[in-house]
């Protein structure tokens, strides 16, 4: 199972974006979601990613509970809406950079 | 094309009125005045020129003006830019004091700074008696200038930083952390490059503004010829002994230094303004 | 800190913004608080307390002190000369530079930064150089009985001198960015020249241009390296506050001069609140150094 998300809650102040939201995902599978502006949709994808807390759940990638992981360390990757590119940096760069952050440990795999 | 740009100049009213009294304006405050410095080290003659502004009194004076504006705005470079951080991400008691104070050296007459740090750092200063005993000598000495121009140039460096900060997408950040960057690696790869051309205009203004600095430092500085002898204060004391042509020398040296620093400012400018064009 | 994201239905939601630790959020505010006591805090109490060292009795003598007092009056007639003087400037730059295109633009936005890059002591020295006694023009005014340097008209010329950009430099990009529609159409309704200025771009800018004449005002009452050149430092003729300072100080009358340098610090504080008001008022970062 790839991505599995278990009772799902998230609430920013009285509004309620995610109300007990379970969803297993395939490894390959390819999902859209859909829904009016403000539905959540970006709020479960910025969950996954580890870019926001739940209140409540599990986040479960590649059989492994990634609930409360920071999001350098969950491998997740994002595409931002506004693309979010490293202005400073060149093209070569940008793309270098995953790579380049990468600790000395994974490096040698 | 050019007839219609031409058309377009002086559809408002008043360009003759704006435009010509403010050339006068600037020509009588400004333009001619300045130029009274070339009038009077032009009959000089060059070799008197260069003597004039080459004694080693002079000189010493020139190297510790550019230099404790340096040091100056070095140090101001890492406490603008660690106050602006801080000001514009954290939340903590007291930050709109601080954000308020910050441009307290700028409001400040530079006399009252001066009198200030002299009184402070003198041997029965506050804290003069705790660095006295050390073999600190902060008064009468290049370290009381430079910290004087570090509080003088303060406000520049955190108030060309402030806006830039505060305008960073959080998009950036979070992009950084998905691709497994650290906190201090997002920092030090996308943040700091991205402050760079506003921390340069910073450093610069607080540069410039150091290197002809007077009110806050003479006080402090014990004005010893050789030693702690600031280049305007050269001036004022050729002028003090009628020595027109001499001051008027050293003067034309120190605006040339300016001009080019103000220059400098001006290029950089110009570069922060299309680096942070989106 | 967080940033409200608004959603069509208009429903804001907040994201939480990537935070440092808090370990080095402590440690950083603590760096920071440490610089604004030992270069912000110290320094504002000393004078404070030097001032009040021999007494409130004390202190109020050496504010009501005659020479204090002509200082205090040759300091407020420079301001109530400098200001006005320089805002009818600084309008009228600003209005050029923002309502027409023309060749040299660049150069004449320029020299406006002039004064930021000229020493203090280099301002007083020029108008010693062009209106001293001793020399062509100034010796022509002194057989008029005019006095410019070493008396207060030099003063006063050497101070518009040093704060001449304030109010153009407060104006221009504030109306730059109101653009020229507003003057356009009052034009095509038929005003004239004196009606689209009074009427549309004064009440424009009058935020703007109270606070540059504030701003110009505390940089007139403040100034020292250049008055210092021009003024004749004659005790209850040519004095501003700031040289009565030194002048108190230089003869190890420390409490009368933190005394009366206390004054200035007030007005600083009082100018720091305003900024600080003003900004949050209106929009952030449209008022600048």
């Amino acid at each position: 199972m790839g991505i599995e998300l278990q009772n799902i809650t998230k609430t920013f102040g009285d509004y309620k974006a995610i109300d007990n939201l379970n969803l297993n995902i395939a490894s390959g599978d390819l999902i859209a979601l859909l829904g009016p502006s403000g539905c959540g949709k970006t709020t479960l994808l910025r969950i996954i990613a580890g870019l926001e807390l739940a209140d409540s759940g599990k986040i479960i990638l590649e059989n492994k509970d990634t609930t409360n992981l920071p999001p350098r360390k969950k491998n997740v990757g994002f595409v931002f809406q506004h693309y979010a590119l490293f202005r400073r940096l060149n093209v070569f760069e940008n793309v270098a950079f995953g790579l380049k952050v990468l600790p000395f440990s994974l490096i040698s795999r | 094309m050019a007839l219609f740009q031409r058309k377009r100049h002086n559809i408002l009213p008043g360009f003759g009125l704006s435009m010509g009294y403010t050339v006068f304006y600037l020509s009588a405050i400004v333009i001619v005045p300045l130029s009274m410095i070339f009038f009077n080290t032009i009959p000089m003659g060059w070799d008197p020129f260069v003597n004039a502004v080459t004694t080693p009194r002079v000189l010493a004076s020139y190297k510790l003006s550019f230099s404790t504006a340096l040091f100056a705005a070095v140090f101001d470079a890492f406490a603008g830019l660690l106050t602006a951080w801080v000001l514009v991400r954290y939340r903590f008691p007291g930050k709109e004091l601080l954000d308020a104070l910050v441009d307290l050296p700028f409001a400040l007459p530079t006399a009252v700074a001066g009198i200030c740090f002299a009184t402070l750092y003198s041997p029965i200063g506050w804290l003069g008696q705790i660095l006295m005993p050390l073999n600190l000598q902060i008064i009468n000495s290049p370290t009381g200038i430079v910290i004087a121009l570090i509080f003088i140039g303060f406000p520049f460096v955190v108030r060309t930083i402030q806006p830039v900060l505060e305008e960073v997408e959080q998009e950036i950040e979070e992009a950084a952390q998905c691709l497994g960057a650290t906190r201090w690696q997002t920092f030090r790869k996308i943040l700091l490059p991205h402050l760079f051309p506003a921390l340069l205009t910073g450093v610069t203004l607080a540069f410039a503004r150091g290197i002809g600095e007077y009110g806050s430092v003479i006080f402090i500085a014990g004005n010893l010829p050789m030693k702690t002898e600031i280049a305007p204060l050269m001036i004022m004391s050729k002028l003090d002994q009628f020595d027109y042509a001499g001051a008027s020398a050293v003067a034309l040296v120190l605006l040339c230094i300016s001009f080019s620093m103000l220059l400098v400012l001006n290029a950089v400018q110009d570069w922060q303004q299309k680096e942070y064009r989106s | 800190m967080s940033q409200p994201e608004t959603s069509k239905n208009n429903l804001t939601v907040t994201k939480k913004r990537i935070s440092d630790p808090r370990s080095v959020q402590i440690l950083l505010i603590s760096l920071t608080y440490l610089f604004f006591i030992g270069f912000i805090f110290l320094p504002l109490g000393l004078v404070f307390s030097q001032a009040f060292s021999k007494g409130w009795s004390f202190y109020l003598e050496s504010i009501r002190e005659p020479y204090a007092i002509e200082a205090v009056k040759l300091t407020m007639l420079t301001l109530a000369i400098v200001v006005p003087v320089n805002a009818v400037f600084g309008v009228s730059a600003a209005w050029a530079i923002t309502k027409f295109n023309f060749k040299g633009k660049t150069t004449l936005k320029s020299l406006l930064d002039l004064p930021f890059a000229v020493s203090p002591v280099i301002a007083g020295l020029i108008f010693v150089l062009l209106l001293g006694s001793r020399t062509a023009f100034g010796s022509w005014l002194g057989e008029h009985g005019i006095k410019i340097i070493f008396s207060t008209p030099g003063i006063v010329i050497a101070t518009i001198f040093v704060t001449f950009p304030f109010i153009a430099r407060e104006l221009i990009p504030l109306m730059e960015a109101q653009g020229r529609d507003e003057e356009e159409a009052a034009l095509t309704l038929g005003a004239k020249g004196w009606q689209i200025f009074g009427k549309i771009t004064l009440s424009n800018i009058r935020w703007g241009l109270l606070y540059g004449m504030i701003l110009c005002g505390a940089r007139s009452i403040g100034e020292f390296g250049a008055v210092s050149v021009v003024s004749g430092h004659i005790r209850g003729q040519t004095n501003t506050i700031p040289l009565h300072v030194e002048i108190l100080y230089s003869e190890y009358n420390f409490t009368a001069s933190f005394a009366v340098a206390s004054l200035l610090v007030f007005l600083a504080l009082l100018t720091v609140v305003i900024k600080s008001v003003m900004e949050k008022q209106f929009q952030k970062n449209s008022f600048h150094l």
